[in-house]
């Protein structure tokens, strides 16, 4: 079983990364890194803050577009032009394709954000500027959380719908994710009980994002609470688990 | 003994048109070490039931029994090879790193050799370290014949595998077919060439809107014709003759 899920993870890797859409967007993510010195130099003493700033944003927006964009090719590409035919027929369980695609997409993730991290690295080094590394590297590993949570939801999105309208839901489903504080304000602006419970249902099915950013901290070089860090686990963990027993589910029906 | 049996085997599509029988009450039951060629027009419901042979669709009733199991058993896929019609691979990898994730997913031993040995049998040696990408239509589908064979299967299915070939590529499949077949594989296939249908199996099946209306060894259903080809659109003329009577009535 091991070998099989690590066949179609090693596959989904090599094929995402020789993927020249992702070359460009990695280029284009590095060059904005880089442009972070130009923007620090330029900023009044908080040159550091705009590099971090700038760098740290550059590495979640390429986790998101793997994500999101590769995430929802990811199922349908292999529909559409009927490269399951040759895999399905095979001695593999669907939920093996499925955890292989995930662990796949998820190296492809850690590969670009470790070369991402290396360069912000690098560039701090360089100025001189140390006590980043360990709120940096944590900020990454949650947006990490994220981006998996996200890969998981756009495979079962594009399970089930086209890859345009799969990238659509999904980046939906990340705006409504980092926007459930305004969720919570509009549950208790309520007077109608159905209205309160019909939001309050959204805000605990839909996914609350904003747990995985500690972004605000980093620039500051501190770290959040602890307890802070381990709900925010906890909290992949388990959503995790759902959107992969639904796209099981999703996946078991499926003809092809 | 039956190597493959379908035992009233249905399936239907809800459309928003309406209710499709794509394949209808299909009993067929094809011998251990022999070559079947199931016929039919395109629509006839030849893909649906290779599908439900191979598990890409399940039946919606009726019965599926390969090498003594149900094609959804791991342990019965491991004994079979599946090339569907113009196989598609990912396009980045090489067709050596593509046959060796099948090898993979089989966990063949000593996969190195077996690659090596399926890229000389269907003729691609030296092209192996190629990005499929950069293959002819031809090559795809000798690629698609490879990761087939690569598990050396009991069992093959085949749809359409000698489509895309030139003639030359055609004599040499046939060839792979005549020593599989000697090996003691059973091969249920589908193909339109019925001059190579008729040199290759041992039995035919005729398929048209989703019935099997004609089945026997081709020199049977051939008999009082000019050949295969000839017996096919006969049968089928007039079995939608017959249809067409019935439903004036």
């Amino acid at each position: 079983m091991i070998k099989r899920i690590l066949a179609i993870a090693q596959n989904t890797f090599r094929e995402t990364l020789r993927d020249r859409i992702l070359l460009s967007v990695l280029v284009l993510m590095l060059g904005l890194i880089a442009f972070s010195l130009f923007v620090g130099s330029i900023s009044l003493e908080q040159d550091t803050r705009m590099i971090v700033d700038f760098g740290l944003t550059a590495i979640y927006l390429l986790q998101m577009f793997v994500a999101i964009f590769l995430g929802s090719m990811l199922i349908y590409k292999e529909v559409e032009r009927k490269t399951f035919f040759l895999i399905i027929p095979k001695p593999i369980h669907r939920e093996e394709i499925i955890i292989g695609k995930c662990l796949g997409l998820t190296a492809t993730t850690v590969a670009v954000t470790f070369l991402s991290v290396l360069a912000l690295s690098a560039i701090l080094f360089m100025k001189g500027v140390h006590g980043f590394y360990l709120p940096i590297l944590v900020s990454v590993l949650l947006s990490l959380f994220e981006s998996i949570l996200l890969i998981l939801l756009s495979i079962l999105l594009s399970g089930l719908t086209s890859p345009i309208l799969s990238a659509v839901y999904t980046t939906a489903f990340f705006l409504i994710g980092h926007s459930s504080e305004i969720l919570r304000s509009l549950i208790s602006s309520q007077t109608s009980l159905v209205g309160e419970y019909s939001l309050r249902a959204a805000y605990y099915i839909l996914p609350n994002l904003e747990k995985f950013n500690i972004r605000n901290d980093v620039i500051y070089a501190t770290l959040p609470d602890g307890r802070g860090i381990v709900a925010a686990t906890a909290y992949f963990l388990c959503y995790g688990a759902l959107l992969f027993l639904l796209s099981r589910s999703m996946f078991a029906q499926k003809e092809f | 003994m039956e190597e493959i049996r379908i035992h009233k085997l249905s399936k239907e599509y809800y459309t928003n048109a309406g209710v499709v029988h794509a394949v209808q009450d299909l009993t067929l039951d094809i011998a251990r070490g022999s070559v079947f060629g199931f016929l039919g027009p395109n629509g006839a419901g030849k893909t649906t039931t290779m599908k439900m042979l191979v598990g890409l669709a399940e039946p919606t009733s009726g019965e599926i029994t390969i090498g003594g199991g149900s094609p959804m058993s791991i342990d019965v896929r491991r004994h079979f090879g599946f090339m569907p019609e113009s196989p598609a691979f990912y396009l980045y990898l090489t067709g050596a790193e593509f046959l060796r994730f099948i090898a993979d997913i089989f966990s063949i031993p000593e996969s190195a050799l077996r690659i090596k040995e399926v890229l000389e049998t269907v003729g691609l040696t030296g092209a192996g370290d190629r990005q499929i990408r950069t293959y002819s239509k031809g090559m795809l589908q000798r690629l698609g014949l490879a990761q087939a064979l690569i598990n050396e299967p009991d069992i093959l299915f085949l749809d359409e595998p000698l489509d895309g070939l030139d003639p030359l590529g055609r004599a040499e499949v046939k060839q792979i077919f005549i020593a599989l077949r000697k090996q003691g594989k059973t091969i249920f296939f589908n193909s339109h060439i019925l001059a190579d249908v008729a040199e290759l199996c041992d039995s035919v099946g005729i398929i048209d809107k989703g019935n099997l209306i004609a089945l026997g060894t081709p020199g049977v259903l051939s008999k009082g014709y000019r050949d295969l080809e000839d017996a096919f659109v006969h049968i089928i003329n007039e079995k939608r003759k017959e249809e067409h009577k019935s439903e004036n009535i």
